[in-house]
């Protein structure tokens, strides 16, 4: 209540670690993208059309999407984010395909995820309810 | 002639930590978290993934500093040997192990548990080189520890598991306490952390380190010498686009333009560079560097390798006066690669 009224006063949701663990990144369908030949994903995120985009489409040239070029280990956890794995398992295959000790690859894995789901280019969900 | 240091992590469900002469053998995936770098101590806290943790805390002995002109004079007399030197005051390891327990009390009482806790009489161990007591205690959550005195090195340790009631503390307690060595045996230091197990004459002082995902580095100094041990994950990604001596020469910018390849560590093809820099710039930013003193570390010698086993690339460098030992081989080859995979 007092977070409502008071917006400096606002916590931050506590979560557990393992509920983490436990959820499900899910690649946004609205992103396109392919693999080149040395494994490397680009992205296309299609722009919003709004009144300001068509108006500025009629005096410039402005691109109907943009592109995002993912490095070899961000295109394969990219590749993992298909709803089937959950973030606990893509750490595991993580460590496992690139030989890397685990506390390394979850604070990577983890903080890459925060900033692909902060871009919205992925969501999460729990197996049992959809939770974003 | 350097020789050939025995692999230390070879069982293969567990993960050595060394930090400034302090070594010990924890479950596999238990991760270094917390450090410090006093000059007359030092912390060291390890996580497991789950509950429990090891924190380990020591004390140099060490004199008291000079306050007044008096102190200096005596300091300079000892010194210049005229006088004796002080024998200093050894600690109580039972107050100082229960002015630790009291803290503890303090944390436990936020848990609002009884805190309860036992020490055990204080016995000999290491032949008679450690007095120890051994303690426990619970509330909230419960410890098992150590605290001794190590008469070789003067070092006073306080070491302990912590856990939650249902975790095997005095289990993982028994493995770690077994395993643990508060000076290096042979004038050598072991740097062992995150998978990396390096070691360096006990004389240098670590100065510099970074830990990040995927890229290691602790730089060591003695005097003017400067020694850098590195280690990159992912030497697949890396090496996809260049060479080894490439990436070296990119990464490591060696001041030595000859390379030489064909050299083997460790059963993987490295590259290396010895001798002086020829360009004056890069001198003078060495003898800069090194304190413009009279014996600059203007030699340099450093080797990279890649192991294909563990998919990391390690990379030496020493900086040294031209009349100190070139430490490089034997550095070298007391770095683990696949060996300390765990």
């Amino acid at each position: 209540m007092a977070g409502r009224a008071l917006p400096f006063l606002k916590l931050a949701p506590h979560v557990d670690r393992q509920v983490v663990f436990r959820l499900r990144p899910v690649r946004n369908a609205l992103v396109e993208w392919d693999v080149n030949a040395d494994g490397e994903a680009l992205l296309r995120i299609p722009l919003r059309e709004n009144r300001v985009s068509r108006v500025l489409r009629i005096i410039a040239p402005v691109p109907s999407s943009r592109s995002i070029q993912l490095d070899e280990v961000g295109t394969f956890v990219w590749g993992l984010c298909d709803g089937s794995n959950t973030v606990e398992g893509i750490v595991q295959k993580t460590c496992l395909q690139y030989k890397m000790n685990r506390r390394e690859v979850e604070l990577s894995v983890t903080a890459y995820l925060q900033m692909l789901a902060e871009r919205n280019l992925i969501g999460f969900y729990e197996k049992a309810r959809a939770s974003k | 002639m350097p020789t050939t240091a025995p692999n230390i992590t070879s069982a293969k469900n567990k993960t050595l930590i060394g930090w400034q002469g302090i070594r010990f053998v924890l479950p596999a995936d238990w991760n270094l978290t917390g450090f410090s770098m006093e000059p007359n101590g030092g912390y060291l806290k390890v996580d497991s993934p789950g509950t429990m943790f090891a924190q380990v805390r020591w004390t140099e002995r060490s004199a008291p500093k000079p306050r007044t002109l008096f102190d200096y004079t005596l300091q300079a007399l000892r010194r210049l040997r005229i006088i004796k030197p002080k024998v200093m005051d050894e600690p109580e390891l039972r107050s100082v192990l229960e002015a630790f327990l009291v803290d503890t009390r303090k944390q436990a009482r936020k848990s609002k548990s009884a805190f309860e806790y036992r020490i055990k009489p204080r016995v000999e161990e290491a032949g008679g080189m450690r007095q120890a007591h051994h303690f426990s205690w619970t509330g909230g959550d419960q410890g098992q520890g150590k605290i001794w005195r190590c008469s070789a090195c003067g070092r006073t340790v306080i070491a302990q598991i912590v856990g939650r009631a249902r975790d095997e503390v005095a289990q993982t307690a028994a493995g770690f306490f077994s395993s643990m060595t508060d000076h290096p045996e042979d004038g050598w230091v072991t740097w062992a952390l995150y998978d990396f197990v390096g070691a360096a004459p006990a004389d240098f002082r670590l100065v510099r380190h970074k830990l990040m995902s995927g890229y290691l580095l602790l730089e060591l100094e003695r005097r003017s010498e400067r020694l850098r041990l590195e280690r990159w994950g992912l030497a697949s990604v890396a090496l996809k686009r260049f060479t080894l001596a490439d990436w070296f020469r990119k990464v490591c910018d060696p001041p030595v333009a000859a390379l030489e390849e064909g050299v083997e560590r460790h059963g993987h093809p490295c590259v290396q560079a010895r001798g002086k820099p020829a360009n004056l710039v890069r001198t003078a930013v060495l003898w800069f560097r090194s304190g413009a003193t009279l014996r600059p570390a203007l030699w340099y010698s450093g080797c990279a390798w890649a192991c294909q086993e563990s998919n990391r690339i390690y990379a030496v460098q020493l900086w040294r006066s031209r009349r100190s030992p070139d430490l490089l081989d034997e550095v070298a080859d007391r770095c683990e690669c696949h060996g300390s995979q765990s």
